[in-house]
């Protein structure tokens, strides 16, 4: 463990994570709808997180970046920290939910007269997977768009035409990302035999293990500004 | 531990279509405090971005400390420390923090030195690194490379910035720090004066190559300005001498500047034109030799000539 850079990791990503997590708490507190895994808020703040973990952990400053990649630290073992941290974070957050879920506070709030409300604790729960899958695979996507889009601008390969290209691409990326998701959920809901909940995360397990093995690559090869 | 810290072959680094490095030749031995002199885009940057690992190179070989840079395992990298041009810290960090920062870092930490420069460079309680003046800013990047304590300091313009005060404050400290066995340091700059009183070995970097290499005395000693009272043509001249310039200033007066003047090969030189008797000899400063040989350059004659072929 690099001690000094998670410090600094967790200084960058902590302020907006904890007024996310916040939020979330937050909401989850208010609303007195049942909670069900198509809700739209919860699916856009887990997107939010993933989206913001992934910028504030692994975009740095030129100038700092030259400072942080001069100290005697390998570029791999910086990269799966990073990463750690940013699924550690992920996890606490889920954790929380779960934790406020199965304590019987929102039941305590609101539900606390209906005879059915052990039924409405375990329905409610269904919320976590598409949170954690939206937010693991946001950040994944995210993550490797950054990396590769610094690879990209490395000052060595770099020309002009080249940053247009770069940016199509990613952008071409990013849609058959979206795409293929809106694509997984879509047979899966035709299929009578295919669950989208499985299909999901086999989807989402699929889209980690790439972007991290490629981002791990770009980390790796990316040119360091100074 | 090697007799070369930094050994450089045939090194090219290429930006788009922008030559940055060409060819380049460099040798630094263990234990010298050695100076890259260039003037502004001269390759001295790029050239330590690759020491470092920052920037890939396009072609050559590159050995720091006897490992390829972008191969360098943890324990190579701490016995490495870097000033770079433009350094910043996080923002958040003040001077003591980014001491108890690295302090955690290098096993070899200097806290006592630490300390000392703190102070001795007015840097306790100057507040955040965003807020510091950029001399402040320089002292603090150079007091975290110094009290690294690294077999090899690099350091990429290290005293711009900084005041006339500090400025010798630092090279003291940097030729202290040199007197210890084994450290090198490697310093780039575009301040004669600066490099002329701290290194041993030099060398002049133009368009990516290097001009000349050597140490001080040998520079000195080596590189001549010889005034002639006749006139001879450049091939006769280089049947003896290495010819970087040549002028006429009337047409009985040649005007040279060679890099591998001896009094052995001048005595040949007399003796093949009887006329040259009286030639004058001018010793020349590191300015005047570093402006005798940018200011005239043969790479870039060498560059013309081929497009023209």
């Amino acid at each position: 463990m690099i001690w000094p850079l998670l410090k600094l990791d967790l200084r960058k990503a902590l302020p907006t994570y904890v007024v996310l997590l916040a939020v979330q708490v937050g909401f989850l507190l208010i609303t007195r709808d049942i909670l069900d895994s198509s809700n739209v808020f919860f699916m856009v703040l887990a997107l939010a997180q993933g989206w913001m973990l992934a910028w504030r952990i692994f975009r740095d400053a030129p100038n700092t970046s030259s400072f942080l990649f001069s100290r005697p630290w390998s570029r791999p073992r910086m990269f799966w920290q990073r990463w750690a941290l940013a699924i550690t974070l992920q996890a606490v957050t889920v954790l929380f939910i779960y934790g406020i879920l199965v304590s019987g506070t929102r039941t305590l709030i609101f539900q606390r007269q209906l005879p059915y409300f052990p039924m409405v604790e375990r329905f409610e729960l269904s919320i976590l997977w598409p949170i954690s899958l939206t937010s693991v695979t946001t950040f994944h996507i995210i993550m490797f768009l950054i990396l590769w889009g610094r690879l990209g601008y490395n000052p060595g390969s770099a020309r002009p035409w080249q940053g247009i290209i770069v940016k199509i691409a990613l952008a071409f990326i990013l849609m058959t990302f979206i795409g293929s998701g809106h694509i997984v959920g879509a047979v899966a809901s035709e299929g009578p035999r295919l669950r989208v909940g499985d299909l999901a995360l086999i989807y989402a397990v699929a889209v980690a293990i790439m972007c991290t093995a490629a981002s791990l690559n770009c980390h790796k090869h990316m040119e360091i500004e100074s | 531990m090697s007799e070369t810290a930094i050994q450089a072959q045939k090194l090219c680094k290429h930006f788009a279509d922008t030559i940055a490095v060409d060819q380049l030749d460099l040798m630094v031995p263990t234990g010298s405090i050695f100076g890259l002199l260039g003037t502004n885009g001269a390759g001295k940057t790029s050239f330590i971005r690759m020491l470092m690992g920052h920037l890939h190179p396009t072609a050559g070989e590159l050995k720091v400390l006897d490992t390829e840079p972008r191969s360098a395992d943890e324990a190579l990298r701490q016995r490495i420390a870097y000033v770079s041009e433009n350094m910043s810290l996080p923002s958040h960090m003040t001077p003591e923090k980014a001491v108890a920062f690295n302090a955690t870092v290098y096993p070899q930490w200097d806290a006592q030195l630490a300390d000392t420069l703190l102070q001795d460079f007015g840097l306790q309680g100057a507040g955040r690194f965003n807020a510091l003046s950029k001399g402040q800013k320089r002292k603090i990047c150079i007091l975290l490379a110094i009290c690294q304590n690294a077999d090899l300091l690099i350091m990429d313009e290290p005293a711009a910035g900084l005041d006339v005060l500090a400025r010798r404050e630092f090279l003291d400290q940097v030729l202290d720090m040199a007197c210890k066995a084994g450290r090198t340091v490697f310093i780039s700059s575009h301040l004669l004066s600066d490099l002329e009183r701290v290194v041993d070995r030099l060398a002049i970097i133009h368009q990516g190559r290097a001009l000349l290499t050597g140490s001080l005395d040998e520079l000195k000693a080596g590189v001549r300005k010889i005034h002639l009272r006749m006139s001879l043509s450049e091939e006769q001249i280089r049947e003896s001498f290495d010819l970087v310039r040549i002028e006429r200033p009337s047409s009985t007066e040649t005007l040279v500047t060679v890099t591998d003047f001896t009094e052995a090969k001048m005595s040949q030189f007399r003796a093949r034109h009887a006329q040259t008797q009286d030639a004058k000899i001018i010793a020349l400063n590191l300015e005047d030799i570093f402006v005798e040989l940018v200011g005239h350059n043969p790479t870039q004659e060498k560059s013309a000539e081929e497009s023209q072929s």
